[in-house]
């Protein structure tokens, strides 16, 4: 009799997480599935009750007039863009906010509390504001333009806006702190007595920052660049904003499938894609990282 | 003990925390010289500055003022890593990433130790500390004191010319303690290096070392044998720090070491002579129970039984506290009950006349 009680009980404690995880997060994802497994409609949606695997095929080759498959690389290159423009952010932001996180490591209390605050400042203003005051600076005849020309390197013509490398640094811009925060939060927690112990044992101060300090920030660095390459590589408006929408990314192109293309399967399967991708690089975090070193 | 040369010589030594007026004297003009192939012990109480001064040694403080000498070559200016020596940290600060093979090694590797000798010199000193097949195995899985061993291998894998030790068995229990203190003296006699070894246990102190430095407030205040500093301390500091001790206020006339009411002794218990009113200090196992007659006259106000010694607390008849020890044997019957009086004797040079006066 408790015993049931018991596991009532507990159900019901858990009641509200369970129908959360249920209702926003498994339900869409099945309906996703399920369209992605289905055939267009004419005028955008699905046809219910026709089941097709169009949408997956589509993706590597193009269908003929005459019912024949030929390779087509144009989504790939999309993919490989993506991975490439996430992967170059994840690398610079981590080049940046290693030293930026280390150096307000090493600050006593009250400085490392401002700084914080000073890199969580972006945060209070929306993202696709700031996005927009990007356009304003990047492009020609903009504030940095202007700049340039006024120190006579530039004619008025950076011709930056609207290519990879105003994304890239649209990019760099908006996840920054994501790669700062955590890898301060894991230098935060170190052990600065085992940095004078690597001194004290003969290390310089790279050997000491290559041996003891980057291997136990490790999980700090791995968190950040999760939190940068994962939604660096599915954004949507960073890319639009400022890509001009020449360069598509993963993002803008499943927009593309629910909206003009009307062709709700095929942005099922690429968001399902996109899904694989991201689940792949958390299981090689976990795989790596699932016990931090020193527990 | 052979007169070997001096290994590190601290020269006035002056150590400021802060500026101006708010600065804190850590270290006051502080003047050592530790020989070669010794047992050496900073001892003294928390906050005396006997920690800055091991960090001063190891780099990772500045001297204020003066200088630090190793074999003669200062080591001012000189970063922890460029300096021959190393540190058995009291926190042990292994590095968890690593196992404790790597651990051992890695003082080796910055070192510049061709690899081919690492994984040899490595083993050799698994086995000095005798934790031989524990290699593999990571910080974590190790219990405290193997966790010590860890940290004395990693630290003497280097051979470094001093090592370096910052209250190091004070987290370990007290039996692992007493293990851990005889295997210190083991390994500084097997591997010859110079030991600086800082405590606040005068135990321990007294146990291990073979010259032990009293430390107070920023000032030397004994440099000495542990024999010395146990029968001759400096000052009133060092005899209440080191062991136990009652201290009296007497009178020394002539050949009588009076204790008002109390009665006297022959100033021939004193180690020294000086007339006049005088500060003792004695040992309370330096002290005998007598029967009536002789000796200085007093009420046994407590007594406490401590299993290998007996203490007994007795009120001089001049209202002066004064503390008696004596060993139990087998089946021996209290020498004496609260409430009794008693008379206390000493043999010749049993009382120790301090430099100050009288105190009150």
């Amino acid at each position: 009799m408790s015993d049931i009680r018991t596991r009532l009980r507990q159900s019901m404690l858990l009641a509200p997480t369970t129908l959360t995880l249920l209702v926003f997060m498994l339900l869409p994802m099945v309906l996703m599935a399920w369209m992605s497994v289905l055939a267009p409609d004419t005028y955008g949606g699905v046809r219910w009750k026709e089941w097709s695997l169009d949408a997956y095929v589509q993706f590597l080759y193009e269908r003929d007039l005459d019912d024949s498959l030929t390779l087509n690389s144009d989504y790939l290159a999309i993919f490989g863009r993506s991975f490439l423009l996430a992967g170059f952010a994840t690398v610079v932001t981590l080049l940046i906010g290693f030293p930026t996180a280390l150096y307000i490591a090493l600050k006593d209390e009250k400085t490392r509390q401002r700084l914080i605050l000073l890199v969580s400042i972006p945060f209070w203003t929306n993202l696709l504001v700031r996005t927009y005051a990007w356009i304003l600076l990047l492009r020609n005849g903009g504030l940095i333009d202007s700049a340039l020309s006024v120190l006579g390197l530039s004619q008025g013509e950076l011709d930056v806006l609207y290519t990879p490398t105003a994304v890239a640094i649209g990019f760099v811009y908006s996840f920054l702190p994501f790669m700062i925060l955590p890898i301060y939060a894991s230098l935060e927690k170190l052990d600065w007595r085992l940095v004078e112990a690597a001194f004290d044992l003969g290390a310089n101060r790279w050997q000491a920052l290559r041996r003891v300090i980057l291997p136990l920030a490790m999980p700090g660095i791995a968190a950040g660049c999760l939190m940068v390459f994962i939604p660096a590589i599915g954004s949507y408006y960073i890319p639009e904003l400022l890509g001009g929408g020449k360069s598509l990314m993963i993002g803008n192109l499943v927009q593309n499938q629910f909206g003009t293309a009307r062709n709700w399967p095929f942005g099922a399967a690429l968001s399902f894609m996109l899904l694989a991708l991201v689940m792949v690089s958390l299981w090689i975090y976990t795989a790596r990282f699932k016990r931090p070193p020193g527990e | 003990m052979p007169e070997n040369r001096a290994a590190i010589e601290i020269d006035q030594v002056v150590k400021r925390f802060g500026d101006g007026e708010h600065a804190v004297v850590a270290l006051d003009h502080v003047s050592l010289s530790i020989r070669e192939n010794e047992f050496f012990t900073l001892l003294g109480p928390s906050g005396c500055g006997k920690t800055t001064l091991l960090r001063m040694i190891a780099g990772f403080e500045d001297v204020s003022d003066g200088d630090i000498r190793l074999y003669g070559d200062s080591l001012t200016g000189k970063l922890p890593f460029q300096r021959p020596v190393n540190t058995v940290f009291q926190s042990y600060a292994l590095f968890p990433h690593l196992t404790v093979a790597e651990n051992i090694a890695f003082g080796l590797e910055m070192r510049g130790v061709a690899r081919n000798d690492i994984a040899p010199r490595v083993e050799s000193m698994l086995e000095l500390v005798k934790l031989t097949g524990f290699a593999r195995r990571r910080p974590h899985q190790l219990s405290g004191g193997q966790q010590q061993r860890v940290a004395l291998a990693r630290a003497l894998a280097p051979h470094p010319q001093v090592l370096l030790l910052d209250e190091s068995l004070s987290a370990l229990d007290l039996k692992l303690r007493k293990e851990m203190q005889v295997e210190l003296k083991r390994l500084q006699r097997e591997t010859g290096i110079t030991f600086v070894f800082v405590t606040h246990d005068q135990e321990e102190a007294l146990t291990m070392s073979d010259r032990i430095a009293v430390m107070a407030s920023g000032k030397l205040q004994q440099v000495g044998r542990p024999e010395d500093i146990y029968d001759r301390p400096a000052n009133r500091f060092v005899a209440d720090f080191i062991g136990e001790t009652s201290f009296l206020s007497g009178l020394i006339a002539g050949d009588q070491l009076l204790f008002g009411e109390a009665g006297s002794l022959p100033a021939a218990v004193l180690d020294s002579h000086r007339e006049g009113l005088a500060a003792v200090a004695v040992r309370p196992e330096r002290l005998q129970i007598a029967g009536n007659g002789q000796g200085i006259a007093g009420v046994v106000s407590e007594v406490v039984y401590r299993g290998v010694d007996t203490v007994y607390t007795v009120q001089l008849a001049d209202g002066q506290p004064c503390r008696v020890r004596k060993t139990n044997s087998l089946g021996a019957a209290r020498l004496a009950e609260v409430g009794q009086t008693v008379r206390l004797t000493a043999e010749p040079g049993a009382f120790h006349l301090l430099r100050e006066a009288a105190h009150v």
